[in-house]
């Protein structure tokens, strides 16, 4: 987490110094670019020449919601997974500890290390502001970088959930990495066939959208549906966990 | 009336779809015991052990410890037992001292003058990391978290596994220790001297079922003797036919010989009454009479 929390701040940071060598480059880029790729990169292609635009064109709309996906997997399968893994589990569990007590620590655990990473964006931008002549609004970039976050946990509720209900890991990593695959996927095909635009409301990524929050700041709504799902999921995993035996 | 009755298992039965680990397990401990429980793998003992710590819930019957029940109270329960799981896993990257203070965190209520003379008697080294450590340090590490909260109940899954001699002694005067003092032991193990050195009682367990349950060190029950006899002229077939604890009568021209379950007098009266001119006895371990067991 360490590792990932590092290259995403150099990463963000690139980006701001980026920034004004491609400017000039950006709106000639945008003209040419094809819907597909937009698509794929999940900016807003018309706003790529702002702070906001450029950031929103790779890293906010591309590159940190598939990393904080693949953190937020990995952490969801290690909350409980590293203990089922190595036996640990049955130590924890002869304490004078409830199973749901455990989770949730473990919950929050996993959460505070994905929004590490998410928030060394944020610091790797506002670093990039002080040196490089970038000017972005950092609360905009703060707001993305929380959703991007939630999308994150969202990823690590579900792979929790599945980690809680089977006990074995690479179960949970597949569920989880299974529901980013098919989220992304659904996220991109409403942009490219009109005919399946209800595609979108079942995925994460729409609700995430950092690019427009960058521009608009965050739709209360879409939070709250992400909000909503991890604290529904989360449930329904400590539920499962309670219950499940262990060990076996 | 305080009740003595420290871990009760009523007709207790675990099944995973088709396969019965445990069935209609019935047993007690009282406040104060030593109780073994014996079995080969697979027998039900883990299933068993991890179904009083409700680490899996019953499929069927009850279980309850200090009489309350170890699903419901489950957290109450584990404040006052202490738990070492047979080929236990600790934090490895984690040193020993660190492990315990973790442990402590979490509810286990110790004092830490108790911890250092734990860990002085048993020789464990604390302050490197438990991912270097040989499993034999493991196990002390193991046994110390077990025992640091000072609780009422110790389950102890196969506890002398890695330790050498001297330290199995060790670990033997702290239970006997700790039995003085009022706490209840319950001890899974493969290792039956240990088990007929250190325990009150032991059950024994078979594919699921307990087969049965034996006061170790007063019981004439766990007497297992095999007499071969010398007669004049070859004895009758059916010399020992009905005599109660009889078994594997063998006939070999003049000799007889007979294993013997429990008190001997009947047999040897019957016997006695066919002029036998040699009598040699054979003291069986207890391992024939838990091998007796399994047949």
């Amino acid at each position: 987490m360490f590792i990932w929390s590092i290259c995403m701040f150099l990463l963000a940071l690139m980006f701001t110094g980026l920034y004004e060598s491609f400017s000039g480059e950006i709106d000639r880029m945008a003209e040419t670019a094809p819907a597909a790729l937009e698509a794929v990169w999940g900016g807003n292609l018309a706003y790529a020449s702002t702070p906001e635009g450029w950031l929103g064109l790779e890293l906010y709309g591309l590159m940190l919601p598939i990393v904080l996906s693949i953190v937020g997997v990995a952490a969801g399968a290690s909350a409980i997974g590293n203990e089922e893994d190595s036996g640990t589990l049955e130590l924890l569990l002869a304490s004078p500890i409830s199973r749901v007590v455990l989770i949730s620590q473990k919950y929050v655990a996993a959460g505070a290390q994905i929004f590490i990473v998410a928030f060394s964006v944020w610091i790797g931008v506002m670093v990039g502001t002080w040196i490089f002549p970038f000017d972005v609004s950092l609360r905009d970039v703060l707001s993305a970088s929380v959703m991007a976050w939630l999308l994150g946990f969202l990823s690590c509720s579900v792979t929790l959930l599945a980690q809680s209900v089977r006990g074995h890991k690479s179960v949970a990593i597949s569920a989880g990495a299974t529901f980013v695959a098919v989220s992304y996927v659904a996220d991109i095909l409403p942009k490219l066939i009109d005919s399946l635009s209800a595609l979108k409301w079942v995925s994460v990524f729409f609700y995430y959208n950092g690019p427009d929050v960058l521009l608009n700041g965050i739709k209360p709504t879409y939070m709250a549906v992400i909000v909503v799902a991890c604290v529904l999921i989360f449930a329904l995993a400590a539920w499962m966990f309670n219950k499940r035996d262990t060990g076996t | 009336m305080p009740n003595n009755k420290i871990l009760t298992i009523e007709e207790f039965t675990k099944s995973y779809k088709d396969v019965i680990a445990v069935q209609d397990l019935t047993l007690e401990v009282e406040r104060g015991e030593i109780y073994g429980f014996l079995g080969p793998n697979g027998a039900g003992k883990t299933t068993t052990i991890r179904t009083i710590l409700n680490f899996v819930s019953p499929t069927s019957g009850n279980i309850s410890v200090f009489g309350l029940d170890s699903v419901r109270d489950s957290i109450e329960i584990k404040r006052n037992i202490g738990y070492l799981a047979g080929d236990i896993a600790l934090f490895e990257n984690m040193k020993g001292t660190d492990a315990l203070k973790y442990l402590t965190r979490l509810g286990k209520k110790s004092d830490w003058d108790y911890i250092n003379e734990l860990t002085e008697r048993f020789e464990a080294i604390t302050d490197r990391k438990i991912g270097s450590l040989s499993k034999g340090n493991k196990q002390k590490i193991g046994l110390i978290q077990a025992f640091m909260h000072k609780p009422d109940l110790i389950i102890l899954d196969e506890p002398t596994s890695g330790l050498d001699p001297l330290m199995k002694q060790v670990f033997y005067d702290l239970i006997l220790e700790i039995k003085n003092s009022g706490k209840t032991v319950f001890i899974s193990s493969h290792d039956l001297t240990e088990v007929q050195k250190i325990c009150d009682r032991a059950g024994f367990i078979k594919d699921g079922l307990l087969v049965a349950s034996e006061n170790i060190k007063n019981s004439v029950d766990i007497n297992l003797r095999r007499y071969t006899v010398q007669f004049l002229k070859p004895p009758a077939e059916n010399i020992l036919d009905g005599v109660s604890g009889v078994t594997e009568i063998i006939t070999k021209g003049t000799q007889l010989t007979f294993t013997v379950r429990g008190e001997v007098g009947a047999a040897l009266n019957a016997i006695s009454e066919n002029n036998p001119i040699d009598l040699q006895e054979e003291e069986t371990s207890l391992e024939d009479l838990f091998m007796k067991y399994y047949e």
